[in-house]
């Protein structure tokens, strides 16, 4: 499961039921009209495509031998695929939280979390760090750049 | 002498206060995103996008392109002194640039690639003062069908610069163009793939899927990495040597020449122009055993290619408004924001912008090198900062810069499952530069198809009946076909099939 090969095969079986499902779809938004193509046309031909490489790849992965960069396994470090979710779950949360508790709030205890979770270091410097960059960004933009940030309930 | 009557136009406009000061702020910023790594020129200008929406067109467009060809002088101080290269286009200069540092030739490597840079980056501007308005009157006799052939063919270019595998460029060219139809189909008003969701009724904001593919899939990807960096902090003697410059100039010239034509290419850019010249540099050399061992040439030519590219993807962009690379495509969007639409008519409709731009690119050129050889201590200090302090405010900025654009979460949304997708295909050597080429050039293909199309009543033949329409058309089969005959024939079924070694 964790060969890069099979990564590859489930990316190619993913290519291709993603080209089949967008030309089922396009079919549904007319292919061709009497002034000519439809909207489903140009959306059909791409599924086409996707299908069909995603095929032509899968065949190709198929039909060679084994290789020593393909029997490597797509996430090499334990740690890396920790740090990968770690991150990618403090993104979702901050997209969650923004609009509530404001940019500024929000920010700074994402910050935290990522940098404490992701390469651990001492409180102090992590709050002190976090703190000083997300007061200085978003003066920068909120203030000097005037672009609107979301204002949670506490107003900022 | 109405080149240099417009050109004098051009100096009148980005001469003015508020242009030299926007100017400055994007060689600036440029040059720090070049510097840091983990941060690419793409990724700032993203960032950087609705901070141009305060401010007037021609001063956003300055400040971009500032960004663009800062970075590129930028990566090579990284690419030296840490041997991580700044942004992409910096790679090779790390091969020998590092070894001249190693040496204790850091200075003469830092000073050869800023001033090759400057050349390189002055002679590729007037290149782009000539070439842009012959381009311009031959692209105003285009039609849908020749914008769709000329779409057609960037597409095939794209693909055939590719450096791994050309099916998986092939499927990228299709998810782009499949992710540009998603939303209200502008001809008949019909939703397409939205699924009810108002939110993706406009579409997938472009912003938040190059800021996902670039910004944060690039910090996934740094994740994983532990840099290890040793800072080369003693540079001694950043002016070139006479014997340097005897070794250098030959290599300059042929990086400006290599690295602007490669720029006009679709696809192609920066990083294949430093490459191609890198390849050249060595294959032409006396002693090509030299390079990887500190061969100053090794770091001129490719420094000097990667800047030339710069100017040389503006001629497409400025003339046809067909964008060769996610920058461009980005600078695209900002001019396009500002309701001002790049191709032919630019240069009559907004001269002020088209020549101010070219005009930019000089006065950008000589406050690089100023920021570049003076100041490279400061930028030096920026080196030092961890990069678990740096990733974070990336991420900020990536969000900040998703949002701000239409000031809707959903749009973060975007970006999140985009830069998940970007780095999923990132490691599986899926290449994002014909994705991002045909998400932006999307709208105009599909639209220009149908124009033809209904223009000639449904026969496909208006395709090769029109010359330049034929020609372009012409010009991709025989890629095509050249594609798959060398790999056939050579019996490289791993050029077309497998993914390149990491």
């Amino acid at each position: 499961m964790n060969n890069n090969r099979v990564v590859d095969q489930i990316f190619n079986t993913f290519w291709i039921l993603f080209g089949i499902g967008i030309c089922i779809q396009s079919i549904r938004h007319q292919l061709w009209s009497p002034a000519g193509p439809g909207s489903g046309f140009i959306p059909f031909l791409t599924g086409l495509l996707i299908g069909g490489m995603g095929l032509l790849l899968f065949l190709s992965e198929l039909f060679k031998g084994p290789k020593k960069e393909e029997t490597g396994k797509f996430w090499e470090n334990p740690i890396a695929v920790r740090k990968v979710f770690y991150l990618v779950g403090s993104l979702c949360i901050m997209a969650l939280i923004m609009l509530k508790l404001g940019f500024l709030l929000t920010s700074i205890l994402v910050t935290i979390l990522m940098i404490r979770v992701i390469e651990p270091k001492k409180w102090m410097m992590v709050t002190f760090t976090s703190i000083g960059s997300c007061v200085l960004i978003y003066s920068l933009f909120q203030f000097l750049m005037q672009i609107k940030l979301p204002k949670g309930f506490l107003g900022f | 002498m109405d080149i240099l009557h417009n050109l004098q136009l051009g100096f009148t406009v980005v001469l003015t206060p508020i242009n030299l000061f926007y100017c400055f702020i994007g060689c600036l910023v440029g040059t720090l995103v070049g510097v840091l790594p983990g941060i690419g020129p793409l990724a700032a200008l993203s960032i950087l996008l609705p901070v141009t929406f305060k401010i007037p067109a021609t001063a956003s467009i300055i400040m971009l392109s500032g960004i663009f060809y800062g970075a590129m002088y930028g990566g090579s101080t990284t690419s030296v002194l840490v041997n991580i290269p700044g942004e992409a286009a910096s790679v090779v200069t790390c091969l020998d640039g590092h070894q001249m540092a190693k040496q204790g030739r850091a200075g003469a490597a830092l000073g050869i690639a800023a001033m090759g840079s400057f050349i390189a980056g002055t002679l590729s501007t007037i290149g782009l003062n000539f070439f842009s308005p012959i381009l311009v009157v031959v692209a105003l006799k285009f039609g849908p069908p020749e914008f769709f052939s000329v779409m057609t063919l960037a597409f095939v270019v794209s693909i055939f610069m590719v450096g791994g595998s050309m099916l998986k460029a092939f499927l990228m060219i299709a998810l782009g163009l499949f992710v540009s139809t998603v939303g209200m189909d502008v001809i008949t008003g019909m939703e397409r793939f939205t699924f009810g969701s108002t939110n993706l009724a406009g579409g997938f904001d472009l912003v938040a899927v190059i800021m996902g593919m670039f910004g944060v899939s690039e910090v996934i990807l740094n994740m994983e990495e532990v840099f290890k960096r040793e800072v080369f902090a003693k540079i001694k003697g950043i002016f070139p040597t006479a014997k340097d410059w005897m070794v250098s100039a030959i290599p300059i010239l042929r990086g400006s020449v290599v690295g602007f034509f490669i720029g006009i290419l679709p696809g192609a850019g920066p990083v294949t122009a430093s490459f191609l010249s890198y390849a050249i540099e060595r294959k032409s050399s006396r002693h090509p055993e030299k390079f990887g061992n500190g061969a100053i040439e090794g770091v001129a030519g490719p420094e000097a290619a990667n800047n030339a590219a710069v100017a040389g993807s503006m001629i497409p962009l400025l003339s046809l408004g067909l964008p060769c690379n996610g920058v461009c495509a980005l600078m695209m969007g900002a001019l396009i924001m500002h309701g001002v639409q790049p191709g032919p008519t630019l240069m009559a409709q907004h001269p002020d912008i088209f020549w101010g731009v070219i005009a930019s690119l000089y006065i950008g050129n000589v406050m690089l090198l100023i920021l570049n050889l003076p100041l490279i201590g400061i930028w030096v200090q920026f080196l030092r900062i961890p990069y678990w302090a740096l990733f974070p405010i990336i991420l900020l900025l990536c969000v900040i810069g998703t949002y701000s654009a239409n000031l809707n979460i959903f749009d973060v949304w975007v970006m999140i499952a985009f830069g998940v997708l970007g780095y999923l295909l990132r490691k599986r050597n899926y290449e994002l530069g014909p994705f991002i080429l045909s998400l932006v050039l999307g709208p105009l293909f599909e639209q220009s198809l149908r124009q033809a199309l209904v223009m000639s009543h449904q026969n496909p033949m208006i395709f090769l009946g029109r010359p330049i329409s034929a020609s372009m058309i012409g010009i991709s089969l025989f890629l095509l076909v050249l594609i798959f005959i060398s790999v056939w024939r050579k019996g490289k079924k791993a050029k077309l099939f497998e993914a390149p070694k990491e």
